[in-house]
């Protein structure tokens, strides 16, 4: 469908700032962003978007920004616990204002961290709970929005970006800045699958979800052409930033141990209270109320005399002190965060094949083309040498 | 000049977060202000700047209130008001601190100035740099000929924006006039101007697809008393510059960076090796003000003493004029990860 003017929500995010700015000089299509901080518009106030304050549970706002609106692009994910909620607050005044399409951008996450191999295609694919806060979320949403296309006939089109990549990605910087360190880690070789996608085809995909015909109630995966391992990833934005680097390899195994020894106990708590009772930092503060300061003086003064040096010492020890200085090593690893691991690990190739079926679209960057843009943006915004300007 | 002595009355117009996070900690230093109004169109904002100082000012929307209960004003509103709020403040026999840029255009600024001159108003601009401690040290550097002969001056400013902006007032071609050159642009090209001397020969470029700009550069000749060198300007608010003066010179290299106003960083070769040594001033005051706040002492010296103030809106209109001239002849920044027109559909 032909729109007459388009609301975007999430429009000053990765995707969506490049959405704008593709639908204003790629496509040339009216467009209005809903923005609820304005101090991340500069990139779409480039374009001159038109742009209306508000957030997704706030319904006058809402009702306001949908105001001569026929299509919704929806890519806002402020937290995960609030996601769904946001999602059915913005469906429900959608369906109020007569939306007649309205394009979720949801992830390849709702398939979860180990996906098996019947989710390398829509068809087959089994949506669950995963106990993964973000794979949750995005799942979430999309069963409200499911449910809204099966009760209320809700025109939705649902769209599953995966690993999307490019200029002002947040998985770009930290690699760059790996190599600048000289240390390029990668999990169980980089031989996890990186369904690797250029921001500018995910966005002409959603424009795709919009124009389509005989698509509503319709999920598609958004993937580029040319899958690759983390280890070409990893390795090919790393060597752009020039300079020499080694590439060393963690089991994904041992990064799971470790984080999971790093997770609370249940006695962590007594002995951080203890810590913070026995912290001179805390008797400081402590001591500006007056009744206090004469108290911990005694206390202090009484303790110190029945007790040897090596005493003190030995309860402090317990309490989590340590004089030692943390040991200098060039080794030292650096622990990817659950997140990388839950990306790097992941298992399979998925399918885009559906969406070129019925959208109309197909992949226009390979991954080499995607790469060298994400490179020259880099450059520009001097994470890698070459600039010479702003 | 003043109802009650040496106290001076002062009326805020517009109470956003410049007024509540920069000026307002800053100017209640000083125990000759009293500030009587609080002034904004949302009356939100200068009750939170009420509350959160605890000020026993009046609320008002109106700056009709201020008449004959006001000495001196601030004005911190969008840019495109500075001109008719100070202009009809001084008129009510107001004294003004307006915050940067002095007006849209340099003729408006003009006029402004015609108008506190013809009125005997104090009328001061909002450009901070200019009381950085280490102009002082920057100028000596360079006209002692420290730095040997000056071959190239560079000003950086940038960084992604990272407040909280709850309008669309910096985009709006309704309340502003450019983007980051017109907002950061003007301290560096004012600072420069003021402290080292004229612009001419721009080029410029920036990256607006229609809207507002985000990144700009300007390219000029820079004239020196001893001759005329290369200048460029970076200006940027997506990503992290250099946030500095930089002067290049035959023998070292000075940086007057904006996160350490009192300091110089003097970079030199000495043989194979090169130093990087850090200029004081010889006499550093103990409790020093920060430059907002010497900028308010600057001002309020200037209202008692009715003398010009350091920053005084006639010393600030050729910054105006650079801006306006750069953006009469922009041409366009290439980005192209963002000019692509492949497309997959």
């Amino acid at each position: 469908m032909k729109p007459t003017k388009i609301l975007v929500t999430g429009a000053t995010g990765f995707i969506g700032s490049r959405l704008c700015e593709r639908l204003s000089l790629v496509h040339n299509l009216p467009y209005r962003a809903l923005v609820r901080n304005f101090s991340r518009a500069s990139r779409i106030a480039r374009v001159d978007a038109e742009m209306v304050s508000g957030e997704l549970l706030d319904k006058p706002a809402l009702e306001r920004a949908l105001e001569e609106c026929d299509v919704v692009m929806h890519l806002a994910h402020s937290e995960d616990r609030l996601a769904k909620k946001e999602t059915r607050a913005l469906i429900d005044v959608c369906i109020q204002a007569g939306i007649q399409r309205f394009v979720h951008v949801s992830s390849m996450a709702v398939y979860g961290p180990e996906p098996g191999p019947e989710c390398s295609s829509e068809e087959t694919a089994v949506i669950s709970h995963y106990g993964e806060a973000y794979s949750d979320s995005k799942a979430g949403q999309e069963a409200v929005v499911m449910a809204a296309v099966r009760s209320r006939n809700f025109p939705a089109v649902i769209v599953r970006p995966t690993v999307v990549y490019g200029p002002y990605s947040g998985f770009v910087p930290p690699v760059i800045d790996a190599a600048h360190r000289g240390h390029i880690t990668l999990i169980d070789d980089g031989k996890g699958v990186c369904n690797a996608v250029y921001v500018d085809d995910v966005c002409d995909a959603i424009v795709a979800a919009m124009l389509a015909d005989n698509v509503i109630g319709g999920a598609f995966v958004i993937n580029g052409d040319t899958p690759v391992s983390w280890r070409e990833f990893n390795l090919q934005l790393a060597s752009m930033a020039g300079k020499p680097f080694d590439v060393s390899n963690l089991a994904s195994a041992d990064i799971r141990e470790y984080w999971h020894s790093q997770a609370p106990r249940f006695t962590d708590n007594f002995r951080q209270l203890a810590g913070l009772l026995a912290s001179n930092d805390f008797h400081a503060e402590l001591s500006r109320v007056p009744l206090f300061e004469s108290f911990l003086g005694w206390a202090k003064n009484s303790l110190g005399e029945r007790l040897s040096d090596q005493q003190k010492l030995r309860i402090k020890l317990k309490l989590g002190y340590s004089n030692a200085p943390a040991p200098r090593s060039a080794t030292s690893v650096e622990w990817p965060d659950p997140g990388r691991l839950v990306r790097e690990c992941y298992p399979i190739v998925i399918s885009n094949q559906k969406a070129k079926n019925a959208l109309g679209w197909a992949p226009a960057y390979s991954f080499e083309d995607g790469v060298q843009l994400t490179g020259q943006w880099l450059k520009f915004v001097r994470m890698i040498e070459g600039h010479g300007d702003a | 000049m003043t109802d009650s002595g040496n106290i001076l009355r002062l009326g805020i117009v517009g109470c956003g977060a410049i007024t509540r996070e920069g000026h307002l900690p800053e100017l209640l230093q000083f125990p000759n202000i009293d500030v009587r109004f609080l002034c904004d169109t949302t009356y939100e904002y200068a009750e939170l700047a009420q509350l959160e100082f605890g000020l026993d000012a009046e609320i008002t929307n109106d700056i009709s209130d201020f008449s004959n209960l006001v000495d001196c004003a601030l004005v911190a509103v969008p840019p495109r008001l500075h001109a008719p709020i100070s202009m009809r403040l001084m008129q009510m026999g107001i004294d003004v601190m307006c915050e940067k840029p002095t007006a849209d255009e340099a003729d408006q600024a003009q006029r402004m100035v015609d108008e506190a001159a013809k009125l005997e108003r104090i009328l001061s601009v909002g450009l901070t740099t200019r009381f950085h401690r280490n102009n002082r040290i920057l100028k000596a550097l360079v006209s002692g000929g420290e730095l040997g002969d000056i071959v190239e001056v560079v000003g950086e400013m940038g960084a992604p924006l990272d407040w909280t902006m709850t309008t669309d007032a910096y985009y709006n071609r309704n309340t502003t006039a450019g983007g980051v050159f017109y907002d950061v642009g003007v301290h560096m090209l004012d600072r420069i101007i003021w402290l080292l001397g004229d612009l001419d020969n721009l080029n410029y470029e920036d990256d607006s697809y229609g809207g507002v700009e985000s990144n700009g550069i300007l390219t000029a000749d820079l004239t020196l008393h001893k001759g005329t060198v290369p200048f460029r300007g970076c200006f940027s608010w997506t990503h992290m510059l250099d946030n500095c003066v930089r002067i290049v010179g035959t023998e070292a290299i000075a940086e007057a960076r904006l996160d350490d106003p009192d300091h110089v960083y003097l970079q030199r070769r000495v043989g194979d090796s090169s130093f990087e040594m850090v200029v004081s001033p010889a006499t550093a005051e103990a409790d020093e003000l920060t430059p907002l706040a010497e900028q308010w002492q600057d001002f309020l010296e200037s209202v008692v003493n009715r003398t010009p103030s350091r920053a005084a809106a006639d010393t600030t209109i050729r910054a105006l004029q650079v801006i306006e001239e750069a953006y009469r002849i922009r041409t366009h920044m290439a980005q192209p990860w963002v000019e692509t027109g492949r497309s997959a559909i």
